[in-house]
Formats: structure tokens, C-alpha cells, sequence
């Protein structure tokens, strides 16, 4: 009985202590949400001081048009910009700008100036997004060609207003209907920099200026020429540095390589009329490669297997009649398939960057030929000849047969 | 500081351990008396021990041949049935003793064959008479016989059987228990007709004298269960027992657990399918609520109507029914937990539309949580004291004040509300009130971690309740019985229900003995193709 009774106490005084205790240590890392300012977009510019120079655009919350309130008419975010030695101190100087506190994890998005990456690298910025808890390694990068993250944080897009978010969908859009976007992530990112024999790839956006509807007086300045972003094609790095872009079917191509076009848009000149062009839908695509060594003779085995129907023609045909013109049909589609992935090889090898990863098949399939050639590989990758098969099956013709003839 | 606590910790475990030693006098018989063989001493003693209560009935009638035998007859005005009084034993024995003139014969007589009442004893002793009288029996004393008979004469105003307020079901029985023990006895035996059906009777309380029934199934019942149930009875020593809920808190395991050890239920249905399960149950004389034991935790998450519904049905809401705890245990310390510590938990359009309804929101969110719940409380307990008629007011008030008023005022969120009514309603869904109630009271430390820890405050306020839960027990039973000890083949019943033709044993621990619930091979199928039939066409 005593000893119950002891221990009922010795229950009591723990709980009670540790009840105590939760309290007084003052909830060291709470953060009320409304004192929050969530980042949806961080772009990085190097500034004319040559400082690293960070803009960051927060969601307005209370803009939004969410619960109760009306949607207003004001703009649903704002973005600061801020300078800074490092990524870290340039976040923490946007708390002298923001009354919130500025609060990364819901950002999807990190924009990259062109200019800063030639120049400087990525590492500096990669190693503050990789360290830090905050950072969501499933965010998107983007390098802005031809202007500055700054500029394109403040573009206007029609239907989604938060840039964030606008950029989310359009990135979406092509990934899905297109294929001529590279869809990876900034963890993905990561892992092409850290691997053997394969380059770092990121997406590629530009700004479109809108045409202004007054005439401009006296300085033009960003506020004043509106613009609108698109995207497409793809940034190709070389290690750390930024070392040129593959065009919307360059990148479609290097798409149809790693297997990664879903359902996109081919067109190609029409096999029964002159002048004229037929457009097919891809329904599902699969592509894989091989890559063959022979003492320093390299090819690569490219093998793109696609499914389509066609999409619209200018000049009508009848497939009925015609049995040939299938097979012409496919053959059109194959050559385009075709010379889009050599264009995408050619201009890679030009650059010299390997964004395949031919070299990563090698390392891992042969790893005592890539011991060899690994050093080598420089001058070797531009040497490498690509031996490019492509399948096609159309399977449907729409919901037609024919096609209207005119009398 | 610590000392001092500790000291008046130990003075408040005095007091409550305190044996103190009341006017045992009073309670006592004292040394046992025989019943006189004069009516005017019995009177006297009768008078005497009911300190000349106006209410007792001293009817003198003069019985025998012409009237020769002078007796009494006693009882309490309002505790027996006028009818069988005046007719079944004041005419009777007036009209059928003309004949006699001994009072020995004329006592026999009676006894054995003039009274028509279902419930004659004999009684000698005194203070055994005097507690029929307060049972509402009738007593019949003859001059010159020195013992009485005792009548079964019973009969109060009493409830009608109806249907149970606080356990409703759409399918299954409507009745529920009411005050009075036989009628909620009839209620069980009529539902198990069987001679194993066992009922012992207790009486508890010096002073209430409150009959108490102990029931369980020979057979079914696990044996040492039922004998420690009886101990602890027996051991009952209280003054009065007014309802079930007293002698819960004296016989149950844990009694400084939130959690209740034994279950309570107003359904006749649902004692006789525990009882069937091999657990007992104890029912009160005043009360409509039963108490069964032992009662395992994963019970007290269990409706009838599961096993009533096919066992679809049955088994999503039953399982609903344990989404339904776990939202109304946490949903409020993880709101709290969310907006405080882990803003990238939620998807970022819904963490910026809260974000924007808190934003002119004055109190921190643990703050919020708490008024929400606190007022949801007040609210539901003014509903339950309230009269009827104000009822809707109430509701008016509660949901415009509650719902929108605070909303638009700006002292709370909108998705506060959200949260907050959901609990509410997952909360009404736990089909045992005592659960329901142990839930509302640890949400609030629950919420109280969530703001200081966030989510790891209330993952290790759940922790320590998991454990405390792994540590009680039931008359020996294990509380988290099957889930920890973990026994596979009761999870047929637990979460989700298995088609009665597959629930074929009774739960382990409880129903050991006979543990064949029904015979196998049960599953319905429609007839096999007839050969003959086949060969006709």
C-alpha cells in the first residue's frame, strides 16, 4: 500500500514537472502562421555591385480571394529584392523589408539569371538550398534567358495571377501536352551534378515584353513596358556553369531519348500534297539508349517506340484509298522524331555537355571502359556517334474517316 | 517548493484514504428480536422502528368465526399495490377464515391456501420484518401467533419501458432500462430464455438498502470473473446507492484513469450481447444504466446496430467510428500544432487561406482552439441542463454567436470553426457517453502540448496515453485486449466486423469457456444446380 502510494506521488510530481516544463520553455521555434510571409518564387540575380541580389515574391494572403472575402482587384503578391554575400544572408535581409517573416518551404520555384550562372556558378546558391531545413527540394529551377529573375517575377500572366503559381502551370502544361520542357526537380538537379558522367539540366523561361497600349514618355522602365514569360527548351550546364540552351524541339528530342515525351504535337510535310503540313498527336512514347565501346569508337544505340493518331492535315486525304499513305504517314512522323533527336546530340555534343548521359551508362554498365574514357571524355562525347531508330504506329485517324472535300 | 507540495499532496491522500468512523449505531439491528405474539406489541415495535412515519398502514381486521381472532395488517401506503392489498388479502381472508377459531389454524390456513399472491413467506425475526414492511411488503400478524406472514405486495409508480435516450440506433431493439429492477430484469431473461442465465442479488447501501443484481451465464462466463466481481460487491460498503455510477467508481480497476473500466449502458440488447460474450453484468435498483465488465477499450467504440446492419455496413461505420475518436482526440492540438509549428505540412493555397483568416485574429491559435472548445463545451452542457422549451434558443444562440458572430467579429478563424465543429461532431459519434467524456477532457492537454512541442507534443502526450492505456486492465482483462495483447483471431470484431457466420468464437479472456459461438459452415449459398432437374430439360 505504502509503496503505491509513493509512487502515485512520484507520478504525480513527474507529470507535473513535465507539465511545468513544456510551459516554460516558451515555444522556442513557434511561429504564429499570420506572422508568416510565404515566399511562392525566389529569383537570383548577381547585382551590379557584384553582390548576389535575391528577389522574392510573397503571397498577399489576405488577396487572395480565399474564405469570406471578395476578390479584390489589388495584386495578390508583392516582391522585394534584397542584396547579400551569400543565398542565407541575402534571406535574412529580406526581413528588412518584410513585416513577416519570411517563410520559404512553400516555395516551388527558383529563378536563376542567365548572366549569374555563366559567370558565377551555381554551387553557392545549390549548397544554401541543399543545407538549409527550409527549402523544398521538390521546387522547380529555371534559368531566365536573356533577362533577369528580377524582371520575370514581376510578369503578368491572365487566368492565375500569382507568378508562382502561373509558372506552376504553364511548366505543367508542356510536361503534359508538349514535351519540351525538361520535368526534373531541384533534388534531380542535384543528383546529375553529383553523378558520373551525365550534366546538370535545368528549364528555360523567357520574358515577352507585352506591346504598351500609350505611348512611352521619358524613361522606360520595367513598371512601364509590361510583360508576360513563357517557357520552353532547356538550360544546358557544363559542371557548374551555365554553357547554352537546346530549343523547344532540341529539347523535345533529348526528351524522346530519356523517354520522357508523353503526348505532344509532331508536325511534318504532308506526304500527299505539296506544301502542305500534317500534324499527328503522340499518345505515349517510350525511348531508351545504349551506349556501345569500342576502344575510343563510341555509339550510342538510340530506340524511340511512339503511338499516335493523327491530328489535322491541310490537304484532305482518304486513307481508304490510298493504302500507301499510312506508311508515308509514319515515315514523315519518324524523320521528324529523328532529326529532332540528332539536332538535340548535335547541339549537345557542340556544346560539349553531356545532358544524355551517355557517359553514366557506360559508368554503369562498363565501369572499367568509363575508368578509361572517363578522363578523355571531353574530346571523346563529341565524337560520339548516334545511331537513332525510330518506330512509329498510328493507330487512329480521329473520329473521321475522310476528310471534307470541297466541290 | 517541492517539500511543501509534496506535503499537502500527502495531506490530500489523507483526507481521501481517511477511514472515518460515522454513527454505526443507527445501521445496526442490534440484537435480533422475535416477532411477539400480541399485535399491540408488535404495533408498538413497529411504530417504534418507523419513528411514527405517517405513512404505514395499521389496518386491525377481525377474522374467524365471528370475528374471534383480531389481526393486523401492515404495510406502507405508497410502496404496495392498493388492489392486492384490499383484495387479494383483506377480503380473502375475512370472507375464507369464517370458519375457524384457532389462530394457529387459521395462520396455516392462510399461509398455505387462502392467499392468492404469488409471494408468501414466513418471517420470525423482528428487524427482517421491519426492512419487508420498507420493501414495500405487506405484513400480516395474527393474535396469538408469534410469526408474520410477509406478502409480496410491491407496487409503485414506475416508468414505462421506452426507447433509450442516450444509446439510439436506427436498427435493433427500441427498448431501453428503466428505474425499476424487475422490469429491466424481465427486459434481459426475456432475451436469453435460458436456466443458465444467472442473477444474484445484492443489497448495498447501510442506508438505501438498494437491491443490486449481479448477472452472467453459467457456462459462458469465465468463472473467476464472476467471483471477483462478487468480491468486489460484497465489499461495497456505502451508504446509499442512487445510481450505477456510484458503484462504478467503488468497483472498478482504475479509478484515477480518465478512462472508464466499466462499460454503462441503458440497452437491454446490448447487456445480453456482452453477457453472451461471457461478461457479467450489474444492474441497480433506481437506475436505467447497467454497468458490464469486463469492458475492454475497443467496446466502448462499438454500437449494436453493427452487428445488426449487414456486416458491410457494420464494418465502414464502425471503422468511421474510430476515424471519428482520433478526430475528436487531436483534431484541435493538430490545428493548433499546423499554424503554430509546421506551416509546410498543408498544401499552400489552403496554409495561405487560413493564413488570411488569421490574420486579424488577436489571440495566438492555441488561444483560438481553446475559447472555441471552451464555448462548444458551455454550449453543450447548458443543452443537456436546460429546460426542453429553451432548447432551440439555445441552438440559435449557439450556432449565431458560436458560428457566425465570432467569425465576423474577428476572434476566431473560420477553419477554427471548421475544426472545431468537426470535433464536435466526431465527439457525439462515440457511442458510450463515458468515453466521450474522457476524450473531452484530454483533448485540452492534448492542445496545451501541441502548443508548446507542436507536433511532437502531441506525439508524446499520445504516446503516454498509449502506454497508460497498455496498463489498465478490467477484472484481469486487458483493456486494449486484442489490439495489445494483440489476438488475431478477435480482430474479426474489432475495427471492422466479419459476417456473423464467421464470428465463430467468443472473445479469449472472457468467453474461455464455451467459446463456440456458432457453428461453422453457415455461409448461406445458393442451392446446387439439380442433377435431375438438369437432366429433365
Amino acid at each position: 500500500m505504502k509503496t503505491s502510494k509513493a509512487l502515485m506521488y512520484t507520478t504525480v510530481y513527474l507529470t507535473v514537472t513535465a507539465l511545468l516544463m513544456t510551459v516554460a520553455t516558451g515555444c522556442w521555434s513557434r511561429k504564429e502562421i499570420e506572422s508568416l510571409a510565404f515566399v511562392t518564387a525566389v529569383g537570383v540575380d548577381r547585382s551590379p555591385s557584384g553582390k548576389i541580389q535575391m528577389t522574392a515574391s510573397f503571397a498577399k494572403s489576405g488577396a487572395l480571394g480565399t474564405g469570406e472575402r471578395q476578390t479584390s482587384q489589388e495584386k495578390p503578391f508583392w516582391v522585394e529584392t534584397v542584396e547579400g554575400n551569400t543565398m542565407f544572408e541575402s534571406f535574412r535581409n529580406l526581413s528588412y523589408l518584410s513585416p513577416k517573416r519570411p517563410y520559404l518551404p512553400h516555395n516551388d520555384i527558383y529563378l536563376f539569371g542567365e548572366e549569374l550562372l555563366r559567370e558565377t556558378g551555381l554551387k553557392p546558391f545549390i549548397d544554401f538550398i541543399n543545407r538549409q531545413p527550409q527549402p523544398r527540394l521538390t521546387a522547380r529551377m529555371i534559368v531566365t534567358r536573356g533577362a533577369t529573375a528580377r524582371d520575370f517575377l514581376q510578369a503578368e500572366f491572365e487566368g492565375m495571377t500569382m507568378p508562382s503559381e502561373a509558372l506552376r502551370a504553364i511548366i505543367n502544361n508542356l510536361v503534359n501536352a508538349w514535351g519540351t520542357i525538361p520535368d526534373l526537380t531541384i533534388r534531380e538537379f542535384m543528383c546529375r551534378m553529383e553523378s558520373e558522367g551525365i550534366e546538370p539540366i535545368a528549364m528555360c523561361a523567357e520574358l515577352i515584353p507585352l506591346e504598351p497600349d500609350i505611348q512611352l514618355e521619358g524613361e522606360v522602365t520595367r513598371e512601364k513596358v509590361k510583360a508576360t514569360a513563357t517557357l520552353g527548351g532547356t538550360a544546358v550546364f557544363k559542371g557548374n556553369y551555365l554553357v547554352g540552351w537546346l530549343d523547344n524541339f532540341e529539347t523535345r528530342g533529348l526528351n524522346w531519348i530519356l523517354g520522357k515525351t508523353n503526348n505532344t504535337v509532331i508536325e511534318f510535310p504532308h506526304p500527299g500534297a505539296e506544301d502542305k503540313i500534317a500534324s499527328v498527336e503522340i499518345l505515349r512514347a517510350t525511348g531508351k539508349f545504349k551506349v556501345e565501346v569500342e576502344d575510343d569508337n563510341v555509339r550510342a544505340l538510340i530506340e524511340v517506340e511512339v503511338v499516335g493518331n493523327i491530328g489535322c492535315v491541310q490537304e484532305s486525304v482518304d486513307f481508304l484509298k490510298e493504302p500507301g499513305l499510312w506508311t508515308k504517314f509514319e515515315n514523315g512522323v519518324k524523320n521528324t522524331i529523328e532529326d529532332e533527336i540528332a539536332g538535340a546530340v548535335a547541339t549537345l555534343q557542340q556544346l560539349g555537355a553531356d545532358a544524355v548521359g551517355f557517359g553514366q551508362d557506360i559508368f554503369r554498365r562498363k565501369p572499367k571502359e568509363w575508368a578509361r574514357l572517363r578522363d578523355r571524355w571531353d574530346e571523346i562525347f563529341p565524337t560520339i556517334e548516334a545511331d537513332i531508330s525510330v518506330e512509329v504506329h498510328l493507330r487512329g485517324m480521329g473520329v473521321i474517316l475522310k476528310s471534307i472535300e470541297s466541290r | 517548493m517541492i517539500r511543501r507540495l509534496a506535503k499537502k499532496m500527502r495531506a490530500v491522500a489523507w483526507f481521501g484514504g481517511k477511514k472515518r468512523s460515522g454513527n454505526k449505531k443507527v445501521w445496526q439491528s442490534g440484537p435480533s428480536i422475535t416477532i411477539s405474539d400480541v399485535l399491540e406489541v408488535n404495533e408498538r415495535r413497529i411504530r417504534q422502528a418507523f419513528k411514527g412515519s405517517f405513512d404505514l398502514v395499521y389496518r386491525r381486521i377481525a377474522i374467524g368465526k365471528d370475528g374471534c381472532i383480531a389481526a393486523l395488517v401492515v404495510h406502507i401506503d405508497e410502496m404496495v399495490n392498493p388492489q392486492s392489498v384490499i383484495s387479494a388479502i383483506v377480503e380473502r381472508i375475512v370472507d375464507k377464515t369464517g370458519s375457524l377459531t384457532d389462530p394457529n389454524t387459521a395462520y396455516t390456513h392462510i399461509r398455505d391456501r387462502y392467499l392468492e399472491l404469488t409471494g408468501v413467506t414466513e418471517e420470525c425475526d423482528f428487524h427482517k420484518m421491519v426492512q419487508e414492511i420498507a420493501n414495500g411488503n405487506t405484513c400480516i400478524f395474527i393474535h396469538g401467533v408469534a410469526k408474520v406472514l410477509v406478502c409480496e405486495t410491491q407496487g409503485y409508480n414506475q416508468r414505462e419501458v421506452s426507447q433509450p435516450t442516450t444509446e439510439a440506433t436506427i436498427r435493433g431493439s427500441k427498448e431501453g432500462f428503466v428505474e425499476a429492477l424487475p422490469t429491466n430484469l424481465s427486459l434481459i431473461r426475456r432475451r436469453i430464455r435460458n436456466p443458465r442465465l444467472t442473477i444474484e442479488q445484492y443489497i448495498l447501501g447501510k442506508v438505501s438498502r438498494t437491491p443490486v443484481a449481479l448477472i452472467y451465464i453459467e457456462g459462458i462466463a469465465n468463472s473467476r470473473i464472476v467471483e471477483e466481481a462478487r468480491r468486489r460487491l460484497s465489499s461495497v460498503n456505502i451508504d446509499s446507492v442512487q445510481e450505477s455510477g456510484q458503484l462504478e467508481e467503488l468497483i472498478e480497476d482504475a479509478p484515477l484513469s480518465p478512462f472508464p473500466t466499466l462499460l454503462r449502458t441503458e440497452r437491454p440488447d446490448r447487456v445480453t450481447g456482452n453477457l453472451l460474450e461471457g461478461r457479467f453484468a450489474i444492474l441497480t435498483d433506481g437506475s436505467p444504466f447497467a454497468l458490464i465488465g469486463p469492458a475492454t477499450f475497443t467496446m466502448f467504440l462499438t454500437a449494436p446496430e453493427d452487428y445488426f446492419e449487414r456486416f458491410f455496413a457494420g464494418s465502414v461505420i464502425r471503422s468511421l467510428r474510430y476515424v471519428a475518436f482520433i478526430i475528436s482526440l487531436t483534431l484541435p492540438a493538430l490545428y493548433v500544432a499546423i499554424t503554430t509549428f509546421h506551416q509546410e505540412l498543408l498544401p499552400t493555397p489552403l496554409i495561405l487561406s487560413i493564413a488570411a483568416q488569421r490574420d486579424r485574429i488577436p489571440f495566438p491559435a492555441v488561444v483560438e482552439a481553446a475559447l472555441m472548445e471552451i464555448a462548444f463545451e458551455l454550449l453543450r452542457e447548458a443543452g443537456i441542463r436546460l429546460p426542453a422549451v429553451l432548447g432551440q434558443a439555445v441552438s440559435i444562440i449557439g450556432a449565431l454567436v458560436i458560428g457566425e458572430a465570432a467569425l465576423r467579429a474577428g476572434l476566431v478563424s473560420a477553419a477554427m470553426v471548421v475544426a472545431v465543429a468537426l470535433t464536435g461532431i466526431s465527439s457525439f459519434a462515440t457511442p458510450i457517453f463515458s468515453l466521450a467524456i474522457s476524450i473531452r477532457l484530454l483533448r485540452f492537454p492534448l492542445m496545451l502540448l501541441a502548443s508548446a512541442l507542436g507536433l511532437f507534443g502531441i506525439v508524446a502526450g499520445l504516446a503516454a496515453m498509449v502506454t497508460h492505456l497498455l496498463t489498465l486492465r478490467s477484472f484481469g482483462v486487458p483493456y486494449m485486449e486484442p489490439l495489445a495483447p494483440f489476438v488475431a483471431q478477435s480482430q474479426k470484431d474489432e475495427v471492422f466486423r466479419a459476417p456473423w457466420w464467421a464470428l465463430d468464437e467468443r472473445p479469449r479472456f472472457v468467453g474461455e469457456q464455451d467459446d463456440q459461438r456458432i457453428a461453422p459452415g453457415q455461409m448461406p449459398r445458393p442451392p446446387a444446380p439439380d442433377e435431375t432437374y438438369e437432366s429433365d430439360r
